[in-house]
């Protein structure tokens, strides 16, 4: 034994030494930020759905990404290897597709958008990237019938594709055989000229034929291209309908408390609404909406029959708003003062709709460190819920920690 | 078995003055580094507050808290480092190779050993993994007193104090020597492990068919390399797709087929083909 | 079953040059034969190809009717022409790396040849002159208690009293019963030792014979059908 003490002392020193690095490896999320939702008002039961998804900013480089529900937090790196492996959390939705459709979500985009659901089917409707040219070239369509397990499955070309710079899909929408997918695409005819050609199409397919039947317009988001600003846009389903809003959106210094010469710090993103459109796919109808007043009603997030919701920040206030389609005018507002936080436009669209309740937690922090929760009862246009992420263990003395709240998701 | 435990003691044995100054080495550099690092800071900052009017809490604003992050990512840190992984990837072929060239020819005695062939092969690859593993672990015990000596150096107010797990994994080069988790730990090993079986069949190749031998041996490395990739750049082309546990167990799979075939190779080119 | 090595129609390349054209002899258990031709005749590859550390082309070579395995080497030991062990090693350390593997290590008998050939146990290997190099190089061979020892130009470059040492090592008991092969062009010193000789020469054995028979009934020496056969 004696003769062999090198290397029972080297085998001894590395598993001592792994082996501590590792026990404490597993511990060290101990020492995390750990957070929980705060409630100021409201009911308790609003939030019990509610995921907020962070990165924590661990050294210099590294992030520590975490969930937030109303049992508190949990760090990726305290879940099983199999789920680190990607290095991120998956979207719950397609995680849940995944679980329950294993075979049919086989190679699929991992996209919410791409996706339509009832209780019947599960429709797929992408225009998945090339590795190589890194382009998406054509349309892959499957329908799933959910109690016969028969799967319809077919790609296509997308038609006129050199005629476009980009085809960005939007959205997936089944009406019995016929699935539509939502496109904009961006015409390179105008390339040299500053303003830009953006459309809203809809591409329709015959699931039976697999064939494209229909190719339409369905709205014009043609913008200029200014150093004032940007022009974004917003589309989203609802039941029949598709709602696309063409947004202009202006930058605002975020003024307060600035001493002189210096740089702002913070900048807040105003949006304009330029353009409405509802599409309906029940009898093909696009609809131009021109709103009379011309109110500041921020941008649209939810349809429910003739009332269209809209929301809208500016100067720490967050305000909702309902529109009647037919009447165009603006039935109701609600606004939600002094949030303290530095919200913009663009952490409106991040926010969801579920059974008529729109929720909110803008991804920027505010000057004393919490996270607005916002839930709204859309149809009364009450609030159901507003409290606050807060941090139940701050970091020891000056350490500090940067920290972010990505986005939300629903059970 | 008993006869590879020997050849194992006696290779760490012959490895065990070259590790030591290699890990000595690598201790002094870190170590005047991380003193001359921490104290250049501290230079810098006496300067700015005491002349420079300046407040403590501004100049920590400025350039932030002085913490072992500076140390990990200056080349005092990983030189030596870069120096070891260097030392370790000759010594990979300078354990074969040695006992060739050496005016001794020590290559006819391993040979003539009355136990197999593949001991000495075994005995080889895991005299490379144990150095491996032993630097990595020394590097850890490193970190610890380098901590220390910052500690020492620069006072509380100017100090991030971070903990080596928190290192490991905020820097992009210790992070994939020391992984998250112990899985992911093991999984980075027995690549290496791998990587070294192909690297030993490649220099059997050449020892026993020569200058043919490096065509075989780089031609079968070449196929071992696209092996294993395939499986992950078939999806990456959009050819096929696999759920990500799937893709682990078939590049398991592929790392059994790859460390088998070389093994197999190796025993057969040492039984029959190597010549001394 | 015969006890004594079997080396059956051999051949070797390398690259083009074809060493080895056939080659087949016999040595018996208990004889000294005596592998002779010119430089560069290959040898030094019989030699290495009997115990597997270079591989043949075709042919066969069985030790006692079996072909080379790793349990071989207790009974088969090959001492070539520069010393086996790192440079680093003592004598000593020499010692217990054989007796770590060998069982046919015998550490009376080379306590006994340590004597024999004046060499300490505390020498280092790199520090031997040439000829002590030799000796412990024999040593550590001839410890072994094998049946068979090949030893590659065992005199080769070594000085005249060195040489005598090594010569007497034939009549001792430490070689008694064994089966030798030895290549040597220096035969002078083990001429009247030596019981078979095989004349290696353009890659085939030109001339297997008996040196005694050959002595007594023609009454020639090895060097004389040296001088016939290559025509010296």
């Amino acid at each position: 034994m004696r003769k062999y003490w090198k290397s029972i002392f080297l085998i001894t020193f590395i598993v001592v030494v792994v082996g501590i690095f590792y026990i404490k490896a597993d511990t060290v999320s101990n020492s995390f930020a750990q957070f929980k939702f705060e409630k100021k008002e409201g009911n308790d039961a609003a939030v019990e759905e509610l995921v907020v998804n962070g990165d924590m900013l661990n050294g210099m480089f590294s992030y520590e990404p975490f969930r937030i529900d109303n049992q508190g937090t949990t760090y990726l790196r305290d879940e099983s290897f199999i789920k680190r492996l990607s290095g991120v959390y998956p979207d719950m939705y397609i995680e849940r597709l995944q679980k329950e459709h294993r075979k049919f979500m086989r190679g699929k985009v991992e996209e919410p958008k791409s996706y339509y659901e009832d209780e019947n089917v599960l429709a797929y409707g992408a225009t998945p990237y090339e590795f190589w040219t890194a382009d998406n070239f054509k349309f892959d369509i499957a329908v799933l019938d959910k109690k016969t397990n028969d799967t319809v499955s077919f790609s296509l070309p997308i038609p006129n594709r050199a005629d476009y710079w980009y085809v960005e899909p939007y959205g997936v929408l089944l009406d019995g055989k016929e699935l539509s997918i939502i496109t904009v695409n961006e015409a390179t005819n105008n390339a040299m000229v500053e303003s830009v050609s953006a459309q809203a199409h809809i591409y329709t397919f015959d699931i039976e034929k697999e064939q494209l039947i229909n190719e339409e317009i369905i709205g014009s988001l043609d913008y200029t291209d200014d150093s004032e600003g940007y022009s974004d846009y917003s589309i989203f389903k609802d039941g029949d309908s598709v709602i696309i809003a063409g947004l202009n959106i202006t930058p605002v210094e975020y003024d307060e408390e600035l001493e002189y010469d210096e740089e702002p710090e913070y900048y807040e993103e105003v949006g304009e609404l330029t353009k409405l459109y509802i599409y309906n796919i029940k009898n093909k109808d696009v609809e131009e909406i021109s709103i009379s007043e011309k109110e500041d009603i921020g941008i649209p997030i939810s349809k429910d029959g003739d009332q269209l919701y809209f929301a809208n920040v500016k100067n720490n206030q967050l305000s909702l708003s309902t529109l009647n389609t037919k009447t165009k005018k603006v039935t109701d507002t609600l606004e939600i003062d002094d949030i303290k936080s530095y919200m913009s436009i663009d952490e409106i669209q991040q926010a969801e709709v579920k059974n008529g309740k729109w929720y909110f937690v803008p991804s920027t922090q505010n000057i004393e460190g919490f996270t607005p929760i916002i839930v709204v009862d859309l149809s009364s246009l009450s609030l159901d819920y507003i409290g606050q992420i807060v941090n139940t263990k701050p970091p020891e003395n000056n350490e500090t920690s940067e920290i972010y709240f990505n986005f939300l998701e629903l059970k | 078995m008993k006869n590879f435990f020997k050849l194992l003691n006696f290779e760490l044995n012959r490895f065990m003055k070259l590790f030591i100054i290699l890990l000595v080495t690598i201790a002094v550099i870190q170590i005047i580094g991380t003193i001359i690092l921490a104290r250049s800071y501290m230079m810098q900052a006496n300067q700015a507050v005491l002349q420079g009017g300046m407040s403590q809490q501004e100049f920590i604003d400025m350039y932030s808290p002085f913490s072992m992050i500076h140390v990990i990512y200056s080349l005092w840190f990983m030189g030596p480092i870069a120096i070891g992984v260097a030392a370790l990837m000759f010594y990979v072929f300078f354990i074969w190779y040695r006992d060739w060239f050496a005016r001794n020819t020590f290559i006819y005695r391993l040979l003539m050993l009355p136990t197999s062939r593949m001991n000495i092969f075994f005995s080889k690859a895991t005299t490379i993994m144990l150095t491996v593993l032993a630097m990595v672990a020394y590097q850890v015990i490193l970190l610890n007193i380098e901590k220390t000596i910052v500690k020492w150096l620069v006072p509380k107010v100017y100090r991030q104090d971070l903990r080596v797990v928190d290192l490991t994994v905020g820097s992009e080069y210790l992070s994939k020597v020391l992984p998250q988790g112990i899985v992911e730990f093991l999984i980075a090993y027995g690549l290496g492990l791998g990587f070294i079986v192909v690297i030993f069949t490649v220099i059997l190749f050449e020892r026993s068919y020569r200058i043919k031998g490096i065509i075989f041996g780089l031609l079968y490395a070449f196929i071992a390399f696209v092996l294993f990739v395939l499986p992950l750049s078939l999806q990456l082309f959009g050819c096929i797709y696999l759920y990500p546990m799937e893709t682990l167990i078939v590049q398991i799979v592929m790392w059994i087929i790859i460390v088998g075939a070389s093994l197999i190779l190796s025993r057969y080119l040492l039984k029959n083909k190597v010549t001394v | 079953m015969n006890h004594m090595i079997e080396v059956k129609d051999i051949h070797k390349s390398f690259g083009r040059k074809k060493v080895l054209k056939g080659v087949s002899f016999t040595a018996q258990k208990g004889e000294i034969t005596c592998l002779i031709g010119v430089n560069g005749v290959g040898k030094t590859t019989v030699m290495n190809a009997i115990m597997n550390l270079t591989p043949m082309n075709r042919g066969e070579i069985l030790i006692d009717g079996e072909k080379i395995n790793k349990r071989s080497y207790e009974k088969i030991t090959f001492i070539p022409d520069t010393i086996t062990m790192l440079p680093t090693m003592r004598i000593q350390d020499a010692f217990e790396f054989m007796n770590d593997y060998y069982n046919s290590w015998n550490q009376e008998r080379a306590e006994e040849l340590l004597n024999f050939f004046r060499l300490q146990k505390s020498d280092r290997i790199a520090e031997l002159s040439k000829g002590n190099k030799a000796k412990a190089n024999l040593l550590l061979g001839l410890a072994l208690d094998v049946d068979y020892v090949l030893m590659d130009e065992p005199f080769s470059g070594i000085d005249i009293f060195s040489r005598e040492q090594i010569a007497n090592v034939f009549t001792s008991h430490l070689i008694e019963d064994r089966g030798v092969i030895i290549t040597t062009h220096e035969i002078t010193d083990i001429e009247h030792l030596i019981d078979k000789v095989v004349l290696l020469d353009n890659g085939i054995v030109v001339k297997e014979f008996n040196a005694e028979e050959v002595r007594e009934e023609q009454g020639k020496s090895i060097v004389d059908v040296m001088r016939e056969v290559f025509r010296i």
